[in-house]
């Protein structure tokens, strides 16, 4: 392992190729999952051209009480496409990995006479090929997928999306990392500049549309519950959040490292702290999946605590399995999650290994180190998680529940949800520094003291 | 008169180190005394910077021993050697040692919180070393804003902040104009004289080596000629 990690880094192409078919397998899993949800609504159309609810056509039978019924069906495909951010933040977090030798195969490029548009073509063609093969191995993905989810009854055991979306997912799939890669390669190589810019990566777009999500889901508070209008503007208004939550990802980071490094005391804290700051918009980023699945985790809290305040739970139906597989495919996302913050600080890491080097030669135990590597991934992960805990929680509250106290149950269920995504997202960060520990022992050893 | 002989800091024994076919240090000896200030020269490739590494207990040679106020490394396990590098030995290579996301100020402090000094002490002190190597109004900016020379003195600034026993410098002047070298090097044979400590520096420049009490000449490996100066 402690070889084998920075030797793949070093050929650098192959690990980022692996993580971005790994990235695009699982979302596209997801969205054809999410797709064949969304296809109940015209489930037995065909025959009579009316949607009944409950009980008409093979595959509305074979799901759960929640994903039949047209009403909660929402929630559950809002959930779904929810959870298919973690892994389209983890192939953005791929798409960054070996950028320095990157720039600087792309600048001898350059020099050697190939145009910026001839350099971004590469860098295209450089993620949208893995994301292909990526996006064809999410079918069988998908089929696994499909076997785990027909137990708690959210997609029928034979449920497909039509063959028609197939393509079309691939197809978006490869334009997406395309898109991505383009933008990865968009700086020209030639000339860098020497002043870290602090705020480089911070952009107000995702606080705006977090407000807007916010102000519009107000003011859908006391709509016509149940219209179509009203809940096609509360899933805009829902969408806002998320998107905003994400985008506000580094602002967080910037935040948060901001204050803790006023705070540090100790060298492992300076450290943790600074290497977040000099890079907000990076390690933002790399946690921003995390607010997704606060976001997630939190509402199924206050879900599950109405269903067992309404005695409901354990009572044979699908409330409490709905709610469990939810929180069960949170967890998995935030597996991912804890993928994408490894994949970013193995990044940090490998980056400066000489200095890192230097670091321990000169006195620094590896203990320091692997503190300080723990303190940085947790840094901008907890708070995340948390606050979209509490998003989450309360937001669900007033939405659903206007008028009725916040009291009972449901605060027990939200203080619940967001203590347990603390829980979770702190074993997550803990996760991820593990995974990463042979590159950090690695980055330590002598032998990157040497002159290039 | 009979004073007593100065006691030794650091002493490295027939030390063999190879890598692969080639051989980095072929039998090496040298031994630094107590407020000694040694110039280690030689042509490029001769081992300067693998000697000065296993001086530093960086580098376990594959035979020989190395002594370091009076441990054997070879006796003391990893931690061991960490904390003596970082209580008695000031390291500076030939570049790329700073930690980019940290500013000068607070790579300088950094071995002093490393030991839980706080943080107000360790930035106190931090500044004073900037300031004596003249880089004090730079102490707010990262290396990546610094030039050559610049990351060198703060680099230097680092490694006596400490106040360590043996001064290790592998190159310490190499990116640096002939005046301000020379002021380097005043600042460094100061320093080393004010705590006592030795001070060893790898150097191309003849008047850097001149500037020091003795010159040890390595040519593959070995040492082939301790001179002391005038
Ligand atoms: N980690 C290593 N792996 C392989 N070879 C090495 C390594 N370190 C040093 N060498 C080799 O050992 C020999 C001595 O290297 P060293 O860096 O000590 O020389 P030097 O005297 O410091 O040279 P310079 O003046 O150029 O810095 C060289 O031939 C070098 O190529
Ligand atoms: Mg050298």
């Amino acid at each position: 392992m402690r070889t084998v990690v920075p030797a793949l880094l070093r050929a650098g192409a192959g690990s980022r190729a692996l993580v971005v078919v790994a990235a695009t397998a699982v979302a596209t899993a997801v969205l054809m999952a999410a797709a064949s949800i969304a296809m109940l609504w015209f489930d037995g159309v065909p025959s009579d051209l009316v949607v009944d609810a409950v009980g008409y056509g093979t595959d509305l039978e074979a799901v759960n009480w929640i994903v039949a019924d047209p009403g909660t069906r929402g929630g559950v495909l809002f959930g779904a496409i929810v959870l298919v951010l973690p892994p389209l933040l983890l192939l953005d977090q791929a798409v960054r990995l070996g950028a320095a030798s990157r720039q600087r195969r792309d600048a001898a490029l350059r020099l050697a006479g190939a145009t910026r548009r001839d350099v971004r073509a590469l860098a295209a063609l450089e993620v949208a090929l893995p994301a292909l093969v990526g996006g064809v191995l999410g079918i069988p993905t998908f089929l696994v997928l499909r076997s785990l989810l027909a137990g708690p009854g959210f997609l029928a055991p034979t449920s497909f999306p039509p063959l028609w979306v197939v393509p079309l997912v691939l197809v978006g799939v490869a334009l997406v990392g395309a898109g991505v890669g383009a933008r990865a390669g968009k700086d020209d190589p030639l000339g860098t500049a020497r002043r870290v810019d602090l705020r480089s990566g911070l952009s107000w777009r995702g606080p705006a549309a977090l407000v807007a999500g916010a102000v519009l889901l107000v003011t859908q508070l006391g709509a016509g519950y149940g219209s179509d209008l009203y809940l096609l503007l509360t899933f805009v208004a829902l969408g806002l959040i998320v998107l905003g939550l994400v985008g506000s990802a580094p602002w967080v980071a910037y935040g948060v490292a901001r204050r803790a490094l006023r705070r540090a005391s100790t060298a492992p804290e300076l450290l943790a702290a600074q290497r977040v700051l000099v890079a907000p918009g990076a390690a933002g980023r790399a946690a921003a999946g995390v607010g997704a699945i606060g976001l997630t985790l939190g509402t199924t809290a206050v879900f599950s605590g109405d269903v067992m305040a309404m005695g409901q739970w354990g009572g044979g139906d699908t409330y409490d399995v709905g709610a469990v597989a939810t929180a069960v495919a949170a967890l998995v996302a935030l597996a991912v999650v804890a993928g994408s913050l490894a994949v970013h600080a193995v990044e940090s890491i490998w980056e400066s290994r000489r200095e890192t080097a230097f670091l321990a030669a000169t006195g620094t135990t590896q203990a320091d180190l692997d503190q300080a590597l723990l303190r940085q991934v947790r840094l901008v992960a907890v708070p995340l998680g948390v606050t979209g805990a509490t998003i989450g929680a309360l937001g669900y509250s007033g939405l659903l529940l206007v008028g009725e106290s916040l009291a009972g149950p449901r605060l027990v269920a939200a203080v619940v949800g967001i203590l347990g995504t603390w829980a979770c997202v702190s074993l997550a960060a803990w996760a991820a520094a593990r995974l990463v520990r042979p590159v950090a022992v690695d980055a330590a050893r002598p032998v990157h003291l040497r002159t290039e | 008169m009979t004073t007593s002989p100065p006691a030794v800091v650091a002493r490295a024994h027939e030390v063999h180190q190879s890598y692969g076919r080639s051989l980095a240090l072929a039998g090496a000896s040298v031994q630094v005394a107590e407020g000694e200030r040694v110039a280690v020269t030689g042509r490029s490739g001769s081992g300067k910077s693998t000697l000065l590494l296993a001086l530093a207990g960086v580098l376990r040679p594959q035979s020989g021993t190395v002594e370091v106020v009076g441990h054997d490394l070879d006796t003391l396990d990893d931690a061991q050697r960490t904390r003596l590098r970082r209580r008695e030995i000031g390291l500076v290579l030939q570049f790329g040692q700073l930690v980019p996301e940290l500013t000068a100020l607070q790579n300088v402090a950094f071995p002093l919180l490393l030991e839980k000094s706080a943080r107000d002490a360790a930035e106190a002190a931090a500044h004073h070393w900037l300031d004596r190597l003249g880089v004090g109004d730079l102490a707010g900016e990262r290396p990546g804003a610094l030039s050559g020379g610049e990351q060198q003195r703060v680099a230097i600034a680092r490694a006596l902040v400490t106040s360590p026993r043996l001064v290790l410098a592998d190159e310490p002047t190499g990116a640096l104009d002939t005046v301000t070298a020379e002021e380097v090097i005043d600042v460094m044979r100061s320093a080393t004289a004010e705590s006592g400590a030795a001070l060893v520096v790898v150097t191309h420049d003849n008047r850097v080596a001149a500037a020091l009490d003795r010159e040890v000449v390595l040519r593959d490996g070995r040492v082939v000629s301790e001179e002391t100066a005038r």
